[in-house]
């Protein structure tokens, strides 16, 4: 679904992303550790065009998407969040998710003067759909709440629902669970399973390594710019050299 | 008596023909997040606008088309929109910290053209002598006035109606997710260089609106109409009123309108002598206190934006 050939992101000097190359399969949830500035986070920005590439390749469903805007990609179907969410801090939870889907009709300047009839029946269905999310992301009743007052947790989960908005074939969660409570999370967990049944590709950054044991496979290591580990989430748990360098402390944080 | 009332008239005709052009910048800075530091660039354009196309030709000069009234504001409000548009494109997509440079540049610039180009905009002296519509048949300078009043608020109300309709669109949703966080907003499948610039181009028309029907009271514009200042006060009746609300723009128009016209008739009547041939500026420093003041006292404004729903989203019932 996403294949990269050297990809390499850098900072100035800094190669946040070092000569990546790696393949995120269909139809799997794959999971992505390493340590704390490792670049998981830069590579998924790269992945999903909010940065470009210095250089290397990226394809995304067969299409080579090197140089795609964000707002192509999402289109393309491939739908991502941020680790430090990004709400529209003043529009209520409920606008917040009723913006993201695609191809509004409404969402043109004239639209409200010619086409209001069709308008008003686009925004009821998304409406009904963008309720259903919130009752399942928990936040429905603060769907008239400016976004801007939600809690750190809560907006990871309406980072979650505005993709879910759509319909995407790869979503990208950056630290999905982080700051999330258990019992919401497993309710995350289920969620994410279930959209995974129905065919959605899954790539999950996670620093909660039990997460990661249990709910992907296979899973991607990467430590200072570098891939350093792909396989089961088996052979991850027991390469000795892996735990002991990398992991051994990260599942202390 | 009479002169009292038709002070008031000219009051609000100036009031109403203002809150257009601060309702359009609401568009672009309340609603979009856009920086424009030249309005007077598209205010001044539909100015001269109307007045190139309804005005009729004269010796020494080479436009006045002498469309038809409603023709000639179509025309000013296109040549605001063109305008717009060019800027837009030079400030590629409309950058924040270019653009506010480059419109600030462009009122300069089209104010040296109002001032040089003579054969087209009749240079320092301006253009005068436009004929207004029915002014012929209305005959009498005060029942025109009052009929023009009605003109303006007409349109005044028009143009709230359109902005407002657009603020509660999802097309007014669009434009307050790219004001808050551009980069999610493009996450989410958007394109904030081409909505942005829509709003752009849409607010600076309306710009031009308000310019044409001012240089259509007067029957005359001069460079002298469409200097810097007049950006900042405009600003000012934004920032006053309340940025992101239709409503708080026109009433901090009439607000501000107000306390220009009052302080400029106060300081005539009891400022020394000495300082009288200051009172422009005074008048200058004093918008300038009012921006700090409300951005100090009140920072969004006397009616500060509200969480905006679009019209056909039924209000969730919390449990
Ligand atoms: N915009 C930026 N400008 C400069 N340096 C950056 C930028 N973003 C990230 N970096 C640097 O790139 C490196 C990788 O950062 P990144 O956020 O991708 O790591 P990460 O693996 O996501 O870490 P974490 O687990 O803490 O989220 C770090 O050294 C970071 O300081
Ligand atoms: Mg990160």
């Amino acid at each position: 679904m996403i294949e990269t050939q050297n990809l390499i992101t850098s900072f100035g000097l800094l190669k946040a992303v070092d000569n990546v190359s790696l393949s995120v399969a269909k139809g799997t949830i794959t999971g992505l550790i390493g340590p704390n500035g490792a670049g998981k986070s830069t590579l998924f920005n790269t992945l999903t065009g909010v940065i470009r590439p210095t250089s290397g390749e990226i394809h995304f469903d067969g299409i080579r998407t090197t140089k795609s805007p964000p707002d192509v990609l999402f289109r393309q179907g491939l739908a991502h969040t941020f680790q430090i969410p990004r709400p529209f801090p003043q529009m209520t939870v409920l606008e917040n998710l009723m913006l993201a889907p695609t191809g509004q009709v409404g969402e043109s300047l004239f639209a409200p003067f010619f086409m209001m009839k069709k308008v008003k029946r686009q925004e009821r269905e998304i409406q009904a759909k963008a309720m259903d999310i919130l009752t399942f992301t928990t936040l429905d009743t603060m769907a008239n709440d400016p976004a801007g007052k939600l809690s750190g947790g809560q907006m990871k989960l309406l980072e979650l629902a505005r993709v879910l908005m759509v319909d995407p074939k790869v979503i990208l969660l950056d630290e999905p669970a982080a700051g999330v409570s258990p019992a919401l999370t497993e309710i995350l967990v289920e969620k994410i399973k279930d959209l995974n049944a129905r065919g959605h590709t899954f790539f999950i950054i996670e620093h909660d390594m039990d997460f990661i044991m249990r709910h992907c496979e296979p899973v991607i290591a990467m430590v200072s710019g570098h891939v350093v580990f792909e396989g089961s989430g088996e052979a991850a748990r027991s390469d000795p050299q892996l735990v002991n360098a990398y992991l051994g402390d990260m599942t202390y944080e | 008596m009479i002169g009292i009332v038709s002070y008031l008239v000219f009051f609000l005709t100036m009031g109403f023909v203002l809150s257009i052009a601060v309702l359009g910048l609401n568009l672009q800075w309340g609603y979009t997040g856009l920086f424009n530091g030249g309005v007077a660039a598209f205010f001044g354009a539909g100015a001269y606008g109307v007045i190139l196309f309804g005005g009729s030709n004269k010796a020494g000069q080479l436009i006045g088309f002498g469309l038809p009234y409603p023709f000639a504001v179509a025309g000013a409000v296109l040549l605001a929109g063109l305008l717009a548009w060019i800027v837009g494109l030079i400030t590629t997509h409309l950058r924040h910290d270019y653009l506010a440079i480059a419109t600030f540049g462009v009122a300069i610039a089209v104010e040296n053209f109002a001032r040089n180009a003579e054969p087209i905009t009749g240079g320092a002296k301006g253009l005068r002598g436009f004929e207004r519509p029915f002014e012929t048949v209305i005959n009498d300078p005060f029942w025109f006035n009052l009929a023009y009043l009605i003109f303006v608020f007409v349109v005044l109300i028009i143009v709230y109606n359109i902005l407002e309709n657009i603020g509660q669109s999802p097309f007014g949703r669009l434009l307050r997710a790219i004001r808050e966080d551009e980069v999610a907003a493009q996450s989410l499948g958007k394109s904030p260089a081409r909505v942005r610039l829509q709003a752009f181009i849409f607010g600076s028309m309306i710009m031009g609106l308000s310019g044409a029907l001012y240089a259509t009271f007067y029957a005359f514009i001069s460079p002298q109409d469409i200097v810097p200042i007049l950006t900042f006060q405009i600003w000012s009746m934004l920032i006053v009123g309340g940025s992101g609300n239709n409503k708080g723009a026109v009433f901090g128009t009439l607000i501000v309108w107000a306390g220009w016209v009052g302080s400029g008739w106060v300081l005539t009547q009891f400022a020394p002598v000495e300082m009288q041939l200051y009172i422009g500026t005074i008048q200058f420093i004093m918008i300038g206190l009012i921006i700090v003041l409300t951005l100090l006292i009140r920072p969004k404004g006397l009616l500060p934006e509200k969480l905006i729903i679009s019209r056909s989203v039924a209000r969730v019932k919390p449990e």
